[in-house]
C-alpha cells in the first residue's frame, strides 16, 4: 500500500509542492490528459483550501481577503550577478607592490599651535589657512607663497579628477557601468530619462528650488518644481505676525481640558484628609475608624461617609462654578476627563 | 532674521506655556513697547521692535544676538529653552521649587534635584510640569521639569529625584561658548 506524502505549501508564492509520483498506469494512452487535469484540479483545490484554512481572513469593503505571508522558498536570481569592478590603476599597483592601507589616527600633533588637531575636517591645521608662511631658502624671494600653495592644491585636485575619470572610462571599456549619481535615486542613471530626473532633483534641492542654478546645455527650465518656503516680512507692520500668535494662543487654550483644575482640588482634599488623619493618630496612637473623621473644610452633617463628603465637596465646587456662569463647557470637559492627574 | 512660522510659533508657545501658562499673553502684549519674536540662525530672540529693526541692519553672519535669546531650534525642529530666558519666565512662573542651600551648588553644576535638597514646592504641581527653580532667598536659579507631583514628592525617599534639571544660571559660565551660538 503506497502511502501518499502530504503536499507542502509556500503560501507567499501560492505554491503547492506535491511530491507524489504520477500513477504510471494512468499516464499511458488516452487517459493521460483527463488524469493530468484531475491531478491539477486536486492540487489546486488543496492549495485554495490551505489558504483559507491557514490564513486569517479579513473583510475589505465588499471582498473577503487573506493576506499572504512572506515567501519562504528562495527563488533563483532574475538577472546575472554583477561583475566585480576591475581594479583601478592604483589598486593594481598596490597589489603588485603589496602596499597595505595603514589606519591613521584622527588627531595629529600640530607643532605650531602646540595641540592635537584633527587630521581632516573642522579645526584641522590647514597650511593654506596659515597667516604666516616662511619663504624657503631655495625659493625665489619675490614668489607669492600663498599663491603657490593655492595653485598646487588646484593642480592636485585637477590631477585627482583626471585619474577618477580615467578609471571610469576604463571601467566602461571593460564592460562596467557608470558610477551612481547621488541625486539619481539609487544609482539608476542608465537611460536619458533617469539622467534628466536626477538633474531635476539635484537642481531643486536648494532653498530657491533651482531658480539661480546655472543652465546645463540645451536645458529647458520649466516652472519651478517643489515648494518654496514663504516667510512674513521682517520689518513693517506686525499685524500678520500678531494674527498668527493669537491663533496659536487660541489653539493652546482650546487644548486645555481641565480649566477648573480638578487635580488641584482633589490634591487639596487629600492633603487635608491626611493632615487630619495624622493629627488623629498622633493624639492617642490608636487607629480610629476613618469614617467618622472629617477633613478640615469639608465638615460633615450627621456623620456622612468619606466618599459622600468627597462627592459633596466636589459637587459644591462645581455648583459654584455653574452658578458663576461658566458651567456648560467645563462640565462637559469634566465629564470627559476620566482619570485624575492627567492634564491635556 | 525672520519672523517665526506658525509651526515654530506653536513650538515656542507650547514650551513657554509649560512654565508660565496663560501669562504668555503678558509677554506678547506689553504696555511699554511692542515686542516681537524673531528667528536668527536657529535661535529665537525676544526683543522690542526698535531694537529688532536696528539689528536687522547688521550682516547675518556678523549678528551675534539681540534682545533676549529664549532658546533654539534643534536640527529636527524641536525647541529647547535656554537659561537666557529665565528673566522672563521667573516672574510669571506657575509652579516653583525652592532649593535648600546644600542643594543649590549641585543644581548649578547641572545635576538634578533630589528630595533631600527640596526646600519647598508649589502646591498641586502635576508630574512633569515645568518648574522654575529658586534658592531659599528667592533668587531664580534656573528651570526644570517636575519628576514627581507635589504629593508624590512628599512621600518620596530622600534620594529620589524630584526635579529634572533643564537649565541653570551656572551655564553662563559652563556653556559660555554655546549659549550665544
Amino acid at each position: 500500500l503506497a502511502t501518499s506524502v502530504p503536499p507542502t505549501f509556500d503560501l507567499g508564492l501560492l505554491l503547492i509542492n506535491n511530491p507524489n509520483p504520477l500513477d504510471p498506469a494512468s499516464t499511458r494512452g488516452p487517459e493521460l490528459e483527463p488524469y493530468l487535469a484531475a491531478v491539477a484540479r486536486e492540487n489546486a483545490q488543496s492549495l485554495l483550501s490551505e489558504i483559507w484554512q491557514r490564513l486569517p481572513a479579513e473583510r475589505v469593503e465588499d471582498a473577503v481577503v487573506a493576506p499572504l505571508p512572506p515567501p519562504s522558498t528562495p527563488l533563483p536570481r532574475e538577472k546575472p550577478p554583477p561583475k566585480p569592478k576591475p581594479p583601478s590603476r592604483w589598486e593594481e599597483f598596490a597589489r603588485l607592490k603589496s602596499i597595505r592601507r595603514n589606519k591613521k589616527e584622527q588627531a595629529v600633533w600640530d607643532e605650531a599651535t602646540g595641540e592635537w588637531r584633527p587630521r581632516w575636517g573642522y579645526g584641522r591645521a590647514d597650511p593654506s589657512k596659515e597667516w604666516l608662511l616662511e619663504v624657503p631658502a631655495s625659493a625665489d624671494p619675490n614668489e607669492d607663497q600663498f599663491g603657490r600653495l593655492k595653485k598646487e592644491k588646484k593642480e592636485r585636485v585637477a590631477k585627482n579628477e583626471l585619474q577618477r575619470l580615467k578609471n571610469i572610462s576604463r571601467n566602461m571599456r571593460l564592460g562596467g557601468t557608470l558610477p551612481a549619481l547621488s541625486a539619481g535615486g539609487g544609482g539608476a542613471t542608465s537611460s536619458s530619462k533617469e539622467l534628466k530626473r536626477a538633474l531635476v532633483v539635484a537642481k531643486r534641492s536648494d532653498a530657491s528650488v533651482g531658480q539661480f542654478s546655472a543652465k546645463v546645455g540645451g536645458e529647458k527650465v520649466g516652472h519651478l518644481q517643489g515648494r518654496r518656503r514663504h516667510f512674513l516680512p521682517n520689518t513693517g507692520s506686525l499685524t500678520a505676525e500678531r494674527g498668527i500668535q493669537e491663533q496659536v494662543l487660541k489653539e493652546l487654550a482650546a487644548r486645555r481640558t481641565d480649566p477648573l483644575n480638578t487635580e488641584r482640588a482633589v490634591n487639596r482634599l487629600q492633603q487635608q484628609r491626611e493632615q487630619s488623619g495624622d493629627a488623629a493618630n498622633a493624639v492617642d496612637g490608636r487607629r480610629r475608624p476613618q469614617k467618622k473623621k472629617t477633613a478640615g473644610k469639608v465638615s460633615t452633617e450627621g456623620g456622612k461617609s468619606r466618599r459622600q463628603n468627597a462627592r459633596d465637596s466636589k459637587s459644591r465646587k462645581y455648583k459654584k462654578a455653574a452658578a458663576s456662569g461658566r458651567a456648560n463647557q467645563k462640565m462637559k470637559s469634566l465629564m470627559k476627563s476620566k482619570t485624575l492627574g492627567k492634564r491635556k | 532674521m525672520r519672523p517665526l512660522t506658525e509651526d515654530e510659533t506653536k513650538a515656542v508657545f507650547v514650551k513657554l506655556s509649560k512654565f508660565i501658562g496663560d501669562s504668555l499673553t503678558a509677554l506678547l502684549n506689553r504696555a511699554d513697547q511692542q515686542y516681537c519674536l524673531r528667528l536668527h540662525r536657529c535661535r529665537v530672540y525676544y526683543a522690542p521692535e526698535p531694537t529688532m529693526k536696528r539689528a536687522a541692519n547688521v550682516q547675518r553672519k556678523q549678528l551675534l544676538s539681540f534682545g533676549t535669546c529664549l532658546g533654539k531650534f534643534t536640527k529636527s525642529n524641536k525647541f529647547h529653552l535656554q537659561v537666557t530666558a529665565l528673566d522672563f519666565l521667573a516672574p510669571y512662573a506657575k509652579h516653583k521649587i525652592w532649593l535648600k542651600p546644600s542643594a543649590e551648588q549641585q543644581f548649578l553644576y547641572g545635576h538634578h534635584v533630589t528630595k533631600a535638597g527640596l526646600g519647598r514646592i508649589t502646591d498641586a504641581t502635576p508630574q512633569y510640569a515645568g518648574l522654575v527653580v529658586y534658592s531659599m532667598s528667592d533668587t531664580p536659579l534656573g528651570f526644570g521639569v517636575a519628576a514627581k507631583s507635589t504629593l508624590q514628592s512628599r512621600k518620596a525617599d530622600p534620594m529620589a529625584l524630584v526635579c529634572f534639571h533643564q537649565a541653570d544660571i551656572g551655564e553662563y559660565i559652563r556653556s559660555e561658548a554655546t549659549l550665544f551660538g
